[in-house]
């Protein structure tokens, strides 16, 4: 076991033989496949006229896999904003079938990881802008020697808990927690200060609570070298920066993070929190993803919801936890919710998924049309049998060959508002592109409205984002 | 660093399909260094099926490029940065989509075959195991400079970036993967 000041001078020469191993398995290289056709490559460069600027374009059998897309993940904070109001409001017929909440809002705010200097690179600060109008109110400059990697969001659309990590270093390193505190027409803005807590090693998801009084921390670590990872839920007190309520586990399933399991925050730029509190702040679900217990077969996994007492006593995390949605037992996951984590609902009887469209066959060398399916279920979670979808259709046009990852990223307390984006990622470099837009339930169907999305998300897709 | 602009062809060449000569000349490459540059791919990405992909790619688009390529000498040059620039295609693309998706998060996990780790000491499947956490360009960065030894200068021009950010990178990356083996992260 290595210890904090040994010498680590063998390591890249560790390093470098530990590579060439690896590179030594391979020994050989299939046939080169030169035809536009055995790539997956469209033949459309062969029609080019001369002098145009050269265009990919891609063929059937890349878009075929392509159409595989990645599906939304977060468990992603929940809240009821009263403020900055911008939904259109349901009917308030009733409803025959199934309540249908009120709709309310989206945020006044987002606050995002934002490159500080505006360079890619550089350590992450943030950007705080207006989800109306796209404006940038506030740019704030990462604390020092440090990266911000994490942001999740109270329900008054103006507090903030913002995990960061030293620069020197990378994953693994303790996390160290601020809030951002949003006060229009002041200035600044917008203020960072540092919370009264520990940093914490092995950080893999935060969430602060709707109150902003409390944070939910997920952490991941080995006691010792070689020993089974723990995973730790704990509850902090803002105001005094102590641990009021822990959870532990060894199961590997438990608080699977949106990232590989073990990837602490900080790993990418772009993480979203796999924690959600519910419930009026008295609980805090989380994802439980296995496939043990299931043939391996792709798109078959257990997914499960559970929920933890954020009041009770401290104990075992999964023996604590109840299940409150199975997404997998009771339905068929591939069909239903994929492999991913839904969004819950912050009064914990709604959830999220998105099931991927077919590209619909209207294609043509340049432009794919592609249907977005969302299915918002409307209903108890802990019911299956009652469980009432309502889907959301949207078709897009984007680039043939392009990757598309579609996510819902905030839902309001009820359900009845959501915050929806979809990244677009054209064959070869450059040229991401993400949209987002609004959904508010009426009676059986979804409004969508547009929302701005600012030339900085542009550059890898939505940055770590909160609302 | 050789490089090309896709939509010029050499002056005084009509634009058309690649030639003959090209098919030879690239299939010749390939047989020289296909196994190389999937070698590469595989440090980069950590999964044998996509390191082929990336570098079927790259030499699909040096064949297409042939004739814009200004001196086939650079060709190797040319195909060892297009692998480059498609392992980081794949990383962000993979990224994006382990991130949402928990499958490929699975798949991750386990992404040495039973032959290759039978083949690897414990103590540097742990290093290989950190390397794959590793953020994509400090991965790059130490590609560069501890597997195909190249120069700092070698390796910004490699990566699009400074030998300012080569070293900073480098070393940040030694000490994140010092950090991981330490703390039983990997």
């Amino acid at each position: 076991m290595l210890n904090e000041n040994d010498d680590l001078s063998w390591l890249p020469g560790e390093t470098a033989a530990a590579m060439r191993d690896l590179a030594r398995t391979v020994t050989g290289a299939p046939p080169l496949r030169l035809t536009a056709e055995a790539t997956g490559l469209s033949p459309a460069w062969r029609r080019r006229p001369p002098g145009r600027r050269f265009r990919w374009s891609w063929g059937a059998p890349l878009l075929a896999a392509v159409a595989v897309v990645a599906l939304a993940v977060s468990l992603v904070t929940v809240r009821n904003l009263p403020s900055r109001q911008i939904a259109t409001l349901a009917s308030t017929a009733p409803q025959a079938t199934a309540p249908v909440p009120a709709a309310d809002g989206v945020p006044g705010y987002y606050v995002a990881l934002h490159p500080s200097a505006g360079r890619s690179g550089a350590p992450n600060g943030l950007i705080v802008g207006d989800t109306v109008t796209g404006k940038t109110v506030a740019v704030i400059a990462p604390p020092a020697g440090s990266s911000i990697v994490s942001v999740s969001g109270a329900a008054d659309d103006r507090t903030f808990a913002v995990a960061a990590a030293p620069t020197a270093g990378g994953p693994g390193l303790d996390i160290g927690f601020y809030l951002l505190t949003i006060t229009p027409g002041s200035s600044p803005a917008a203020r960072l200060a540092q919370l009264p807590m520990e940093p914490q090693p092995g950080v893999i998801a935060t969430a602060l609570s709707a109150s902003g009084k409390e944070l939910a921390v997920a952490t991941a670590n080995r006691a010792v070298t070689g020993g089974p990872v723990i995973r730790t839920l704990d509850i902090y007190s803002l105001a005094t920066g102590r641990p009021l309520r822990s959870w532990s586990t060894t199961d590997t399933t438990a608080i699977v993070s949106d990232v590989m399991p073990g990837v602490q925050l900080g790993a990418y730029t772009d993480q979203y929190p796999a924690l959600s509190w519910i419930d009026g702040d008295r609980a805090v679900a989380f994802p439980v993803l296995s496939r043990a217990a299931l043939p391996v077969n792709a798109g078959l996994y257990s997914l499960e919801v559970r929920s933890v007492n954020a009041t009770a006593a401290d104990g075992d995390l999964m023996a604590d936890s109840r299940v409150i949605a199975n997404l997998s037992r009771d339905h068929d996951a591939a069909a239903l919710c994929g492999t991913v984590f839904p969004l819950v609902s912050g009064n914990g009887t709604t959830f999220f998924c998105f099931r991927p469209g077919a590209t619909d066959g209207h294609t043509n060398p340049t432009t794919v049309r592609w249907p977005l399916d969302w299915r918002p279920n409307q209903t108890n979670l802990a019911d299956s049998a009652a469980w009432r979808f309502f889907p959301y259709i949207k078709t897009i046009g984007v680039p043939a060959g392009s990757a598309v990852y579609p996510a819902t990223v905030w839902s309001s307390s009820t359900g009845a508002t959501l915050i929806i984006e979809w990244t677009v990622v054209p064959p070869g470099s450059g040229g991401t592109y993400v949209r987002l837009g609004e959904l508010t339930l009426g009676l059986n169907e979804w409004t969508f409205t547009p929302l701005p999305a600012p030339a900085i998300f542009a550059t890898g897709g939505l940055p770590g984002i909160a609302w | 660093m050789d490089t090309l602009d896709a939509g010029s062809a050499a002056p005084g060449r009509p634009y058309g399909p690649p030639r003959e000569d090209a098919a030879h000349a690239v299939t010749a490459l390939y047989q020289a260094h296909a196994v190389s540059m999937i070698r590469i791919a595989l440090l980069m990405l950590g999964d044998r099926s996509a390191a082929e992909d990336v570098v079927q790619e790259a030499f699909f688009g040096l064949f297409r490029r042939w004739h814009g390529l200004s001196d086939p000498g650079k060709a190797e040059a040319y195909v060892r940065s297009a692998v480059l620039n498609g392992c980081r295609d794949a990383v962000r693309r993979r990224d994006r989509r382990t991130r949402r998706d928990l499958a490929a998060a699975f798949d991750m996990l386990d992404p040495m075959s039973a032959e290759a780790a039978a083949l690897i000491s414990e103590d540097r499947r742990r290093i290989l195991a950190g390397l794959r956490l590793l953020p994509g360009r400090q991965r790059e960065a130490l590609v560069c400079r501890y597997y195909l030894e190249l120069s700092e200068g070698e390796t910004a021009s490699a990566m699009g970036v400074s030998r300012g950010t080569v070293k900073s990178t480098t070393s940040r990356a030694v000490a994140a993967l010092g950090r991981m083996l330490r703390e039983g992260l990997c």
